[in-house]
């Protein structure tokens, strides 16, 4: 038998081409080559398997919290903190389920916000929350995703500079939030100094980034 | 030999064994399969029979992977190898308990008799040997035959020489080595199967028919198929937008050829051999030319030297020797995702021709070699010729077929007839 398409001879075991697809009358259905029995790897335990294993002890626990909080006090308090902290754990499986790393690690940010901010509110430290704590993490994360942005283009020299230009922008954040914090104003002070001296060596860095024989220069000695 | 004076009761592994188990992960681990094909439906009992005469003539084959604190080692197995049925997917990762510890396997379906080893045991010639020794203590024991032993086929009842259990690579490594520098090649894209699923596609050919085709154009088999495989893969380098990476085919080398040496372990090499994509493309005249020039280039006696040279040396560092295991390996396999997989776009692994004794021949129809899974790479390519046939195996763990399909309709295209098999 013949493939009309490839032009390979097919073996009679064959009930389609496997180069193109093309369907073939084969009536031979036994395969002398190979055993229709699957092999598997017989301690291959999934991950996912295990994850949602997890997810699932712990939210009969969470369930179980819950029913004694309500048993106890009536209404639900104490366990806002366990409901949230499973919420927060069970967003991670995120990680898991899809190949969108990005995507991922936003959704884990966000978890991360809410479940602090859920915990401040309680604690009624909110002023805390707002000014340091979470700014701080959202700062954190776009600082990561920004790294991971410019990691895919070539020019190490480019790179440096724009990555110097956002450490400026990010310690002239953390000056004003600071003294919101403090003094309920935003002022800077310390940051100017930075902003300079990072801006005037981010520029520099960035005029030479357009100097072929330095670049060669710079990549020669600093690949990685 | 006087190998019984040392103590054997441990081994460390060979050199280029290194890689290999600390690149395992919980899906792939480094292995390759030999397959024998006979006239009548196989005896599993004298089979096991077989496998037990022969083992001791295999004294290296009788070791268990373990861990130590810095290195990996070999620990002598006190029991002995059991057969078991064959799969639809083979090449699945060796459970090492399951195997009793040994690091490959045996197993049978009908008329056909499967071997496979995990890399770090062995390499493809090492393995060849051992189930042909396997099949003809099989074929003596069945058919009570007489044949006369050659290199493939051991006489399971010789001594064992001291050169068949050598680590090589350290005989021939100097002080001083160079490794190429390489650029990262192209990787076909495709949709991943099942971890558990291996798609096969065997293309049988005639030998005497494609070395015709190869004489036309004054390259050999090896040189021949490399060329028709870069050519293959330049065209669906094409169909992808802006890609500018070089495609590049690794060639395994065996080093027996070159260096004067017995070892049933680990002793062989490979070169890379690639071309630059560029608008216009290549002609298949261009592609064979390029292909030619750098094998001559890489294979000398001197350039094979430089590179296990750097490998045994970089092993030797006391820097490296003294990172623990667990840290080690996990540079290791970092290491190897990005050079070793990294590099190349696949893998062309060509066995030669296998010559038996003629009473043995009449009993064996097919001979077949299929190299398994590996991380970075979407599949690989291995062939091995037996009387008047070259089978070309292709393996890989994605969906497509394409590159198959280009490579097989480009032999039909010169005149050749090819007969497809496969397990899906
Ligand atoms: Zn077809």
């Amino acid at each position: 038998m013949y493939c009309k398409n490839c032009g390979v001879k097919l073996d009679l075991s064959l009930t389609k081409c496997p180069l193109c697809g093309e369907k073939v009358k084969n009536n031979n259905s036994y395969n002398s080559l190979y055993s229709l029995d699957i092999d598997y790897l017989a301690k291959d335990i999934s991950i996912m398997y295990f994850a949602k294993l997890i997810i699932l002890i712990l939210f009969l626990s969470t369930i179980v919290t819950i029913v004694c909080n309500l048993a106890i006090d009536k209404r639900i308090s104490w366990s806002f903190y366990v409901i949230f902290s499973f919420l927060f754990i069970a967003s991670h499986y995120f990680y898991l389920s899809t190949s969108k790393r990005k995507v991922c690690f936003i959704v884990n940010t966000f978890s991360l916000e809410l479940l602090l901010f859920i915990i401040a509110y309680l604690n009624k430290g909110l002023n805390w929350y707002l000014y340091l704590v979470g700014p701080f993490i959202l700062m954190g994360s776009i600082f990561i995703l920004f790294i991971n942005f410019i990691s895919k283009f070539k020019n190490i020299l480019r790179n440096i500079s724009y990555f110097l230009l956002f450490v400026a922008i990010i310690l002239i954040l953390i000056n004003g939030l600071i003294s919101l914090y403090m003094v309920n104003k935003f002022i800077l002070n310390w940051s100017y100094y930075s902003l300079i001296s990072l801006v005037v060596v981010a520029s520099i860095l960035f005029g030479l980034s357009f100097n072929k024989k330095c670049m060669t220069e710079v990549e020669k000695r600093l690949f990685i | 030999m006087n190998n019984k004076n040392k103590d054997m009761t441990w081994l460390k592994l060979d050199n280029a064994a290194l890689i290999y188990p600390a690149t395992i992960n919980r899906k792939i681990a480094t292995m390759f399969r030999f397959t024998v094909t006979l006239i009548d439906e196989v005896d599993m009992e004298l089979l096991q029979k077989a496998l037990d005469n022969i083992m001791k003539r295999f004294p290296t084959f009788n070791y268990a992977l373990k861990e130590g604190f810095f290195w990996f080692y070999l620990d002598l197995i006190k029991d002995s190898p059991k057969i078991g049925q064959d799969y639809q997917n083979p090449l699945v990762r060796i459970n090492w308990k399951d195997n009793k510890n040994y690091m490959f396997r045996v197993r049978v379906h009908h008329n056909r008799i499967a071997v496979e080893y995990f890399h770090a045991l062995t390499d493809g010639t090492g393995g060849l040997t051992f189930i042909l020794t396997l099949v003809g203590e099989y074929i003596k024991l069945k058919y009570n035959i007489n044949y006369k032993y050659n290199n493939l086929v051991l006489n399971p009842n010789d001594e064992v020489l001291d050169e068949e259990i050598e680590d090589s690579f350290l005989r021939y490594a100097k002080k001083s080595g160079k490794m190429d520098k390489e650029k990262r090649a192209y990787h076909i894209k495709g949709i991943e199967e099942n971890a558990n699923i291996i798609n096969i596609i065997t293309g049988k050919v005639s030998i005497s028919k494609l070395k015709k085709i190869c004489t036309k154009y004054n390259a050999s088999i090896t040189e021949f198929l490399t060329s028709l495989i870069l050519e293959s893969l330049e065209e669906i380098s094409k169909k992808e937008i802006n890609c500018n990476k070089p495609i590049k085919v690794s060639v395994p080398v065996n080093l027996r050829k070159i260096f004067n040496s017995s070892t049933m372990r680990n002793f062989s090499s490979y070169v890379n051999v690639g071309i630059k994509v560029d608008k216009n493309g290549h002609s298949f005249e261009e592609i064979i030319f390029e292909v030619k020039r750098q094998i001559k280039e890489m294979t000398t006696k001197k350039k094979m030297t430089e590179k296990i040279s750097a490998n045994v040396n970089l092993a030797k560092n006391l820097l490296i020797r003294i990172i623990p295991l667990f840290i080690k390996k996990r540079i290791m396999s970092l290491v190897e995702n990005r050079v070793g997989d990294g590099y190349v776009t696949t893998t062309l692994s060509n066995i030669g021709l296998v010559k038996l004794p003629k009473e043995m021949e009449q009993y064996i129809t097919d001979i077949n070699f299929i190299l398994g899974k590996s991380k970075g790479k979407s599949g690989s390519i291995s062939a091995v010729g037996y009387q008047d046939t070259l089978y070309i195996t292709f393996s890989r763990k994605i969906k497509e077929a394409e590159l198959e399909r280009l490579f097989f309709t480009k032999l039909v295209k010169m005149g050749l007839e090819v007969e497809i098999e496969s397990n899906r």
